[in-house]
């Protein structure tokens, strides 16, 4: 489950539409997991929130990567590959059963897990109350096995 | 102390919200951080839970934590019952583990029953890491507890109905929704507080919940 992506409507915002989101860690034994969702780069909303986390002083690597996916997504049905803003700052905690409620639509390569997975650490380093330790112990076992077989 | 009545037909401030300001649910429910979070309280303060407190715990723990991170621990959707700001998604699991206790015996997974009667409570059979969650939970939970169980030891039940009726921003925010027969807003929730503690600043959080 881990690096497929997935077209999910979490919120009733904007009517309900969904929007990418890529799993990032797994708990096995809470049968959860962290998605990270993706918006279209020229997006109001989420330049809107972009500007106002930046004037809170948060840089934007904390904030958001900034992904191609043409380049990052293997996509396994058709969809629009755009460039896209990942907003690490917008990660939810969710169960698995209900991101599997969702469409799946491609696996994120490892290159992109491992930007994400960074930026979440670099978020955690700055903003320590946001995750849990069990998380940050996860995302860091993630970017080491990736860095040590970035095929992987 | 009786309820405040709400005149259903009254103007509704609501109504004349477009759809894309009421946002009434921010994540779909996350059963088994409810389970975590209701086992983790329970443990901690050696307290078995009623039902009332685990569903108010819910409502609370991610109010709190949407107010500090623009995001629930459990999520789902709080309808307006006449007790006050309930989840559905957590009144329906614990339903089932009335439900299941009285038909068949049978434990809640990671749960004990305590049947006093008139009532049943619940002990956790195992307690989460705390590592498993994070200090703004951790934070939102403690605030909640206050807020539902402290209350209730303190000032008994009817206070308790104040607070979620009246008296509190909940309370505000929950008879917004009453009024409109609709589940609550986060805008409001948000709005109510800041009511309340406007030194606060909770423009970006507000922004956080547009995306």
């Amino acid at each position: 489950m881990q690096g497929s992506v997935y077209q999910l409507a979490l919120s009733d915002v904007d009517d309900g539409n969904p929007h990418p989101h890529v799993v990032v860690i797994t708990f096995s034994g809470n049968r959860d997991c962290i998605v990270v969702p993706a918006y279209s780069v020229d997006g109001f909303k989420i330049n809107e929130y972009i500007g106002l986390a930046r004037q809170d002083g948060l840089e934007d690597d904390q904030i958001f990567v900034q992904l191609d996916n043409a380049q990052y997504i293997d996509f396994t049905c058709h969809f629009p590959a755009k460039e896209a803003f990942w907003c690490t700052a917008r990660y939810r905690r969710l169960s698995q059963h209900a991101v599997q409620q969702g469409k799946r639509i491609g696996q994120m390569k490892p290159a992109g897990m491992h930007e994400i997975a960074k930026r979440l650490i670099a978020l955690a380093e700055t903003d320590p109350r946001g995750l849990s330790r069990n998380a940050v112990k996860a995302l860091r076992n993630l970017v080491k096995v990736l860095e040590l077989d970035p095929a992987s | 102390m009786p309820i405040d009545q709400v005149d259903s037909s009254q103007n509704c401030a609501a109504q004349s919200f477009t759809m894309s300001d009421r946002i009434s649910q921010l994540q779909p429910f996350n059963e088994h951080r409810f389970d975590d979070c209701i086992a983790y309280l329970a443990a901690k303060h050696d307290r078995p839970l009623t039902v009332y407190e685990m569903m108010k715990l819910h409502v609370m723990i991610d109010v709190y934590h949407t107010l500090d991170r623009g995001t629930p621990v459990i999520g789902g959707t709080i309808w307006p019952f006449t007790n006050g700001p309930v989840s559905r998604s957590s009144k329906s699991r614990v339903s089932q583990w009335q439900k299941q206790y009285e038909m068949k015996a049978q434990m809640p997974d990671g749960f004990l029953v305590i049947d006093e009667g008139d009532r049943l409570r619940v002990k956790p059979a195992r307690v989460p890491d705390d590592e498993d969650f994070s200090e703004s939970e951790l934070a939102a939970m403690h605030r909640a507890w206050g807020d539902v169980v402290e209350l209730l030891d303190k000032n008994g039940f009817l206070a308790s109905q104040a607070f979620f009726h009246c008296d509190g921003f909940i309370g505000r925010a929950w008879k917004k929704a009453r009024s409109c027969g609709q589940n609550l807003n986060w805008n409001d929730i948000i709005d109510e507080y800041h009511a309340e503690h406007s030194d606060e600043d909770h423009s970006r959080i507000k922004a956080l919940l547009r995306i």
